[in-house]
């Protein structure tokens, strides 16, 4: 049983890096550890709510950082999943002092992946606090990009989810898209500053 | 080419080795284009991140659906197993039911009392059943050559405290003849069907319960249990 939970997380881990079936590995994950993540944030004066909200964080982060090349496997999943709830519950009780005090009593850092953790969540909190920008694009240019640079179709691939005659129209539209991205995230010049840190931009 | 064109080639590493250094080279001359490229590096983060949100969402979505099905799972287990344990019990219930049990859990048994029949005879036949004496309570019958009532019913009564189901029919026959005068109609019911029972014929023992008259007493006292034993004896005699 552990050869095959062993064998069958090493085949996540290379989905997850290689951004493949990324549906089928999420569904493992949620079996898997959603139970475990949720009992230590129940434990930790956390809700069913709050337990939801971390655990999708937590999740994104993982994919984020094995996707880096920042989990090399000196732990097993479990215990880095562990870590990066943790960091991400801690950084939710911090506005709330009195129950960070008590929480902190249980936490036990983990330097050896600690620091890259907290750079992922660093990035997704700018990230996080810069997204409203994107509910203010149409709902054309959300699905062409999103379709482009998320899901990495072709143009050809997304003019079947749209309304244009040709792929020099739709690639006219995911242009005029991009800049109007790029002009509403220079609308909100502190937070761009702060995502620009966050993300290493010089 | 478009400049978004041009920042995706460099990106996905799309570009010859001597475009690279050009571009490279552009970035480090022209600040403006060096802006516009972070921006786009920027909205290109953002996009990617916003598009796992949105795929994580969705996964955490069906899996809440998915466990909130399994919350109902056990409910349907526990009629599932409710059912079974009915049904379990059921068969057991049918399979220990015999038609013994009816009659020794007879709710009412016949008391004699002492206001019925001709003075003489009575006194003799009900001295002989009173004290159980029920082989010459017969022999007194068999003896007889004009039994009265009381003394036939009696001696039915003895038949059936000998478990000989057959007499008793025989005599509840005769005694049903004096139809006029019968002050044991009731008691004849009862024990007609009594007797069906021992002579494991359940299904007109039924048909007997239901005939009789509400008026009869000896009706109130059969409960649902005896009634739902006697119509499984009856269901199992139709089977065996």
């Amino acid at each position: 049983m552990t050869l095959y939970l062993a064998s069958k997380e090493k085949e996540i881990l290379s989905k997850l890096k290689s951004n493949s079936e990324l549906n089928t590995c999420l569904k493992y994950l949620y079996k898997e550890y959603f139970g475990f993540l949720e009992g230590m944030i129940l434990n930790n004066s956390g809700s069913k709510e709050d337990a939801e909200d971390v655990i999708q964080e937590t999740f994104v982060a993982l994919i984020q950082i094995i996707q880096n090349n920042k989990f090399k496997g000196e732990s097993s999943l479990k215990s880095f999943l562990y870590a990066v709830a943790k960091n991400i519950w801690l950084g939710k009780l911090k506005k709330h002092k009195a129950e960070y005090m008590r929480a902190n009593i249980w936490v036990e850092s983990n330097p050896k992946f600690e620091a890259d953790i907290q750079e992922q969540l660093s990035k997704n909190e700018a990230l996080s606090l810069i997204s409203n920008v994107l509910s203010t694009l149409g709902s054309v240019c959300k699905v062409i990009l999103q379709k482009f640079y998320y899901e990495e179709l072709s143009l050809k691939e997304i003019l079947a989810f749209t309304d244009f005659e040709n792929e020099q129209v739709l690639r006219n539209k995911k242009a005029k898209c991009m800049k109007s991205l790029t002009e509403k995230l220079n609308q909100q010049p502190h937070l761009k500053e702060s995502l620009y840190k966050a993300l290493r931009i010089f | 080419m478009e400049e978004f064109e041009i920042f995706d080639d460099y990106l996905n590493d799309k570009m010859t080795f001597e475009k690279r250094l050009g571009f490279e080279q552009q970035l480090l001359e022209n600040p403006a284009l060096k802006l516009s490229f972070n921006d786009y590096k920027v909205a290109l983060e953002l996009l990617r991140f916003q598009g796992l949100k949105n795929e994580v969402e969705k996964s955490n979505k069906e899996y809440q659906n998915r466990k909130e099905s399994k919350f109902s799972f056990p409910t349907i287990k526990i009629a599932a197993l409710i059912i079974f344990g009915l049904l379990t019990f059921s068969t057991f219930w049918i399979n220990l039911t015999e038609g013994v049990d009816l009659l020794e859990n007879v709710p009412i048994a016949y008391i004699e009392p002492n206001q019925r029949g001709n003075a003489e005879e009575k006194q003799h036949a009900e001295f002989l059943y009173l004290t159980k004496d029920y082989e010459g309570l017969i022999k007194l019958y068999d003896s007889s050559n004009e039994p009265t009532e009381k003394l036939e019913f009696l001696t039915a009564m003895a038949y059936f405290n000998e478990k000989d189901y057959n007499k008793v029919l025989e005599l509840i026959e005769k005694l049903e003849l004096r139809s006029k005068t019968n002050v044991y109609k009731n008691e004849i019911e009862f024990y007609k069907c009594q007797s069906l029972i021992g002579l494991n014929k359940y299904a007109e023992a039924e048909g007997m319960i239901q005939k009789m008259e509400e008026t009869n007493p000896y009706k109130s006292t059969f409960d649902w249990i005896y009634i739902a034993k006697i119509k499984i004896l009856a269901w199992k005699e139709s089977f065996f």
